[in-house]
């Protein structure tokens, strides 16, 4: 057979010295001398990857994750050896390409298996640059490539945006990935596949997960997932919003993006939350289906995936995105059409004496009863997925509502979508920089520089965020005050995140706060700057929203404290209180005013009375300005700021 | 970005767990959505990292998935309607939604006749549903699509 196979190609590849040998017992003979031929034909290729000093090329760096190290040696971040034909590979970008040329001349048996079948894109770049003659090494059938690659198929790919999540503190920053819209795909969208980038992890304990994470202990590797399965992740189970961003890809692109997703398959990396993580690890892939994104080397230090989704929709044509909201949003604008007995229906039916409450619907015409039964059916599932009911409970109370729903037959329930939110792009960007001028009672002037890495506070213009929230990382206010001649930090904060649920009688959510970082802490009547304590605190309450002037939200948290620090009696505190504030917006203007006590039971017991009053004006887009009035114990201050947002360099 | 899998109950041996006992809808992972009353194992079964081991071009061996980690298409059909059970149950009852004209489209409607099959279903929605389980709904639609 594989003699047959090989007398064929050779007389395709006109070989004619070897055809006119293979007649009878020939065939040995003829590979034989196709084998020297061939030999000449691999050192003149050698030759040409010599001379051009190919391994240097960008895109072969690319293809194959070649990064300088601090010793100036390129080295390829995979570490999976699958990924390289060379034992080298890893380490020497040139012998893995020679290992590259030797796998044009496989001769195995099993076409699938050859190296140019495992890495496509890799032997379609060679064989275009180093222009191989296909008549002497003809490509090789790739049945399961092509095979994959037909299932897939797409007509566009777009890159997917779930938006953050705050009840899933890793999580918080949302997560992208690749949709390949399968052609006619409209109105079967959740049939496409996705390509996903994710770390494959082995521990249940959250802070080792945190720690491995942090140092790239996890591989990373990408997959594909039908759609609909990344839906019920994200859409249902965690109650994201998903945006879709169309990334205009021509199909020679898309291929070239096929062709290395199957390279990648036998890939893996070193996942690093703040660096190397699930968003920038499409940035390679992306460039490598389309090379003048130039995505991947936008971000040395950090990212964040809704930057690189900004990136990914700055760099791609313009074009319209599809917003898919979570399951909570239209639970909300399906309540939203009905009327006040309506919805005390679906809360009985739901909630409360279901069979009572079923007989009163037989009252409604069928269209309204069609609504409360429709709008109780997702309710029922989002209480699942929001973890306030087990299946057996959405079984029960769900499954006659449907059968009756079923019964009623076609009716017109709800038109229309939900209205969408402000887009990603029209957000301010992920960094905060700010300058500012205070007066500190008793102590004169103060200057002060702030800077945060990410995102946003309570008072920072909303748009395109999660609303009444704040999620806070690395955060610096330093100051320096020149009566005293003294630099010192005001505030050094690791992590604060606040998420304020208005109370809903539907959602029933608490709101709630973890704050981590240093402070100072004026109450022990130190002179300004010199009383740094390193606080821990958590707290969890209610919120209320009232439309009084424009709109309002108060809120109380029960809070439990500690301290750590030199300036206090012990160096140590713990204890709790209670912190109570009011947020007013409207138009360009937030403020927000805040009250605390907290009294420490254990370390040093001097009580905490502080507050303040504080007001945004949003400016621009990226621009606010700030002022701020604040007590803590005897301590007393006034200033202002101006703030200006940026993209991370 | 990742999350945490604290609550994860899988992931402890990775793919060996999905090859072992959970391989039916959306190559190994669906069906654990909605099989499983445990939150804690559906969030395992969704989160990011227990997917590692759908890996493409890697072999993955369950009855739905051929081995390069895609849905088998003689059994897309089953995956889907498993994965997507009570999604789908709310649909028929509508008589509408993504669902169920995503499964039109598996039963090779297009948006011109879908909503014969959508209304086809609405009507024997009891049959199809009212067993609580997947497969009985796979049955219940095939027999019904071959009355057509």
């Amino acid at each position: 057979m594989n003699c047959k196979r090989a007398r064929h190609s050779n007389v395709l590849a006109r070989f004619l010295f070897a055809f006119l040998l293979c007649a009878s017992n020939a065939c040995a003979v003829a590979q034989t001398l196709a084998a020297a031929d061939k030999e000449a034909l691999r050192q003149k290729l050698y030759r040409d990857v010599k001379d051009r000093s190919l391994w240097e090329d960008p895109y072969w760096r690319r293809l194959l994750y070649y990064e300088r190290n601090w010793l100036g040696n390129y080295r390829s971040v995979c570490i999976n050896s699958a990924f390289f034909l060379s034992p080298k590979g890893r380490k020497d970008p040139a012998a893995e390409l020679y290992a590259v040329v030797d796998g044009l001349f496989y001769s195995g048996e099993l076409e699938n298996d050859s190296p140019e079948c495992l890495f496509p894109e890799r032997y379609n770049w060679l064989r275009r640059t180093l222009s191989v003659d296909e008549r002497l090494l003809p490509p090789k059938t790739c049945r399961k490539f092509l095979e994959w690659k037909g299932r897939l198929a797409p007509e566009s790919v777009s890159m997917l945006f779930a938006a953050g999540y705050l009840n899933n503190p890793s999580t918080l920053y949302g997560h992208t990935f690749l949709r390949l819209h399968s052609p006619g795909s409209s109105g079967a969208d959740l049939l496409d596949y996705t390509i996903n980038y994710a770390a494959t992890t082995d521990t249940q304990n959250g802070i080792l997960f945190a720690l491995k994470g942090l140092v790239g202990a996890y591989p990373g590797q990408f997959s594909t997932i039908p759609y609909y399965l990344k839906i019920q992740e994200y859409h249902n189970l965690e109650d994201r919003d998903l945006w879709e961003f169309p990334l205009s890809l021509s199909g020679p692109e898309m291929d070239r993006l096929l062709r290395h997703g199957w390279e990648l398959g036998k890939a893996s990396f070193p996942y690093l939350f703040f660096t190397r993580n699930c968003s920038w690890q499409l940035l390679p892939l992306l460039d490598i289906a389309k090379p003048q994104l130039d995505l991947s080397s936008r971000f040395p230090l950090w990212v964040i995936p809704s930057d690189t989704a900004k990136a990914a929709i700055a760099a791609s044509p313009p074009a319209r995105p599809v917003w898919r909201p979570s399951l909570w949003k239209t639970v909300e604008w399906k309540r939203a059409q009905l009327s006040g007995p309506e919805q005390d229906y679906v809360l009985a039916l739901a909630r409360g004496d279901q069979p009572a409450a079923i007989k009163q619907l037989s009252a409604l015409p069928p269209r309204r009863a069609a609504a409360v039964l429709e709008a109780t059916a997702d309710y029922l599932s989002w209480r699942l997925y929001a973890r306030q009911i087990d299946k057996e409970t959405l079984d029960a109370r769900s499954d006659p509502l449907l059968m009756l729903r079923a019964e009623l037959g076609e009716q017109e329930t709800f038109s229309g979508s939900p209205s969408m939110p402000i887009l990603l792009t029209e957000a301010h960007d992920s960094m905060r920089l700010g300058a500012g001028v205070t007066t500190i009672k008793g102590a004169g002037p103060a200057y002060e520089l702030q800077w945060r890495f990410a995102l946003q506070d309570i008072l920072d213009p909303p748009d395109g965020y999660l609303p009444d929230a704040a999620l806070e990382m690395g955060s610096l206010r330093m100051r320096y005050a020149p009566q005293q001649n003294r630099f010192y930090f005001k505030e050094a904060k690791l992590a604060h995140v606040l998420s304020l649920n208005p109370w809903d009688n539907w959602v029933r959510r608490k709101s709630w706060e973890i704050n981590v970082g240093l402070e100072q802490a004026d109450e022990t009547g130190r002179q300004p700057g010199t009383s740094a304590v390193w606080d821990m605190s958590a707290g969890s309450g209610l919120a209320f929203e009232s439309g009084l002037l424009s709109r309002e939200l108060f809120y109380t948290l029960l809070v439990a404290d500690s301290g750590l620090s030199p300036a206090l009696d012990k160096n140590w505190r713990i204890g709790g209180g209670l912190k109570a504030g009011l947020l007013v917006e409207g138009g360009p203007v937030r403020a927000l005013a805040e009250a605390r006590y907290f009294g420490y039971a254990l370390g040093d017991t001097a009580p905490q009375w502080s507050g303040g009053l504080s007001a945004s004006v949003q400016l621009a887009r990226n621009s606010a300005v700030r002022a701020e009035y604040s007590w803590r114990g005897p301590a007393r201050e006034c200033g202002i700021y101006f703030q200006q947002f940026v993209f991370p360099p | 970005m990742k999350k945490i899998i604290a609550l994860s109950a899988l992931v402890f041996s990775g793919s060996a767990v999905f090859a072992a006992g959970y391989g039916s809808a959306g190559c190994g992972l669906g069906s654990l959505v909605f099989k499983n009353n445990n939150m804690t194992q559906i969030l395992a079964a969704t989160t990011n990292g227990t997917f590692g081991s759908q890996t493409f071009g890697i072999t993955f061996g369950t009855s739905e998935c051929n081995s390069e980690g895609m849905i088998k298409i003689s059994m897309a059909r089953e995956s889907f309607i498993e994965s997507n059970y009570k999604d789908l149950a709310r649909n028929v009852a509508n008589g509408n939604g993504e669902y169920v004209n995503n499964l039109a489209k598996l039963y090779g409607y297009d948006s011109a006749n879908s909503k014969a099959f959508v209304s086809l279903l609405q009507k024997n929605y009891k049959t199809i549903f009212a067993a609580n389980d997947a497969k009985v709904a796979v049955t219940e639609i095939n027999k019904l699509v071959a009355t057509i």
